[in-house]
């Protein structure tokens, strides 16, 4: 069995947009796909300064996003805010234990674990960290897979907002924290997209010894009849 | 790596990720797909999404006004965010793949009519658009949300879900069988061919 090569070792790299493999020049100038004419770059541009930058803004963002009202309703009782987690609370008390947790998931614990596991991710490949590859690969993916439901509560509060607007029996409008709900929701979608997850692998060592279950599954799909 | 074609499915050796596709892409199947989607995208815009009737006084939403709700109260980011996500991008996704799709279609068969080769123009940044536009469209978060919004106004009003709600959930349907039946390294196979001379 021969050891594996990394495409940067070998001076290509793959486009993004239409997957061509070409020969990139070792230096950090820009080279146009010669298929698509995307820019090519082996890594993404400046992927941990940039990630970085995305994760401590959202850090900022993320308390105001859950300490202010999110949305506040006027009654001919008064005023009523409410934060995100009463609403959560709402629902629950409500019975939709289902849609509670739903809730909770993609407004409060989504983004909680994608600041976290994004930052883990960018400080292990700042110390250059060699254990557990293949399971920080997967919790990348997880974590890029996920976010996008963070989205949820904007379009909530956008629905409710238009279907709630009757000043003389009850009225919704969003409140303080909705934009710096909004903000954290792109901030942390656009730091998992600036992330290069192959900067993991760049640390390792070639050949790597360590992922034998998915070398089993390339030697048989290279040797369908079993050589090898 | 070898051709893959007779392969099942080669795994990058590293971290176990599916690596490249021969998947093939039925150029018909795109273009009654994206029709399909065309017709819900419209409904799902024009008609409204759900109607609330609170002590008598009765209101209704579409995707739009729920963005221009937004608007007006001061939240001008967050109703582009919306706005952007849930109508603009899944428009574009349409109109980018249909062009492709259509254009693909047509080049070849002039292709065969007339040995000529022929280049689709602007297909490498309308290719990059459609997969950008496929990454940040969210309807089925939205529809998710129409959801909670309806759960949680239904507790002080009585609502009611309209077709255009209906709409959106079949369009999240074909967006998800649509995303399954296109690959840009397919296109891309296929535009190359009809460029090269025969």
């Amino acid at each position: 069995m021969t050891t594996p090569i990394s495409a940067r070792e070998l001076g290509l790299a793959r486009c993004h947009a239409c997957e061509l493999v070409s020969q990139v020049s070792a230096g950090p100038a820009h080279a146009a796909c010669p298929r698509c004419g995307t820019i090519i770059q082996s890594r993404k541009a400046e992927s941990l300064a940039r990630t970085s930058a995305y994760l401590i803004a959202a850090y900022v963002l993320y308390i105001p996003a859950n300490v202010l009202p999110i949305m506040r309703t006027h009654t001919l009782f008064g005023l009523q805010n409410d934060t995100i987690f009463s609403g959560i609370v709402y629902l629950w008390n409500g019975g939709s234990y289902g849609l509670a947790v739903i809730v909770c998931l993609a407004s409060i614990v989504v983004p909680l674990v994608k600041l976290v596991v994004l930052t883990a991710l960018v400080i292990s490949v700042r110390l250059k960290a060699l254990g557990a590859l293949t399971y920080r690969t997967r919790l990348y993916r997880a974590v890029d897979f996920i976010g996008r439901w963070s989205m949820l509560d904007v379009y909530v509060l956008a629905l409710l907002t238009s279907l709630v607007q009757t000043p003389a029996v009850a009225e919704i409008r969003p409140g303080p924290a909705a934009i710096a709900f909004a903000s954290v929701v792109v901030l942390t979608l656009l730091a998992s997209r600036s992330f290069d997850v192959r900067l993991l692998w760049d640390a390792a060592p070639a050949p790597v010894g360590e992922p034998a279950r998915s070398e089993q599954r390339l030697a048989s799909s290279l040797y369908p009849e079993g050589r090898g | 790596m070898p051709d893959q074609g007779a392969a099942a499915r080669i795994s990058c050796w590293r971290c176990g990720a599916p690596l490249g596709s021969h998947h093939k892409n039925r150029l018909d199947r795109i273009l009654a797909l994206v029709l399909a989607s065309a017709v819900l995208w419209l409904i799902g815009n024009f008609a409204p999404l759900v109607r609330v009737n609170l002590q008598g006084d009765t209101v209704s939403t579409t995707l739009a006004g729920s963005a221009l709700a937004l608007w007006r109260s001061g939240m001008e980011p967050i109703a582009a965010l919306v706005l952007v996500t849930a109508v603009v991008l899944p428009a574009l996704y349409l109109g980018t793949l249909a062009y492709l799709a259509a254009g693909l279609l047509w080049i070849e068969r002039e292709g065969r009519a007339e040995g000529r080769t022929r280049h689709l123009p602007y297909a490498g940044p309308l290719l990059r658009a459609a997969q950008h536009a496929q990454a940040w469209s969210m309807l089925e978060v939205f529809l998710v949300g129409a959801l909670v919004a309806v759960v949680r106004l239904e507790r002080v009003a009585v609502v009611d879900v309209r077709s255009g709600l209906w709409a959106i959930a079949g369009l999240v349907v074909a967006f998800s069988t649509l995303a399954g039946s296109w690959h840009p390294v397919g296109l891309w196979a296929r535009l190359d061919r009809a460029a090269k001379a025969q």
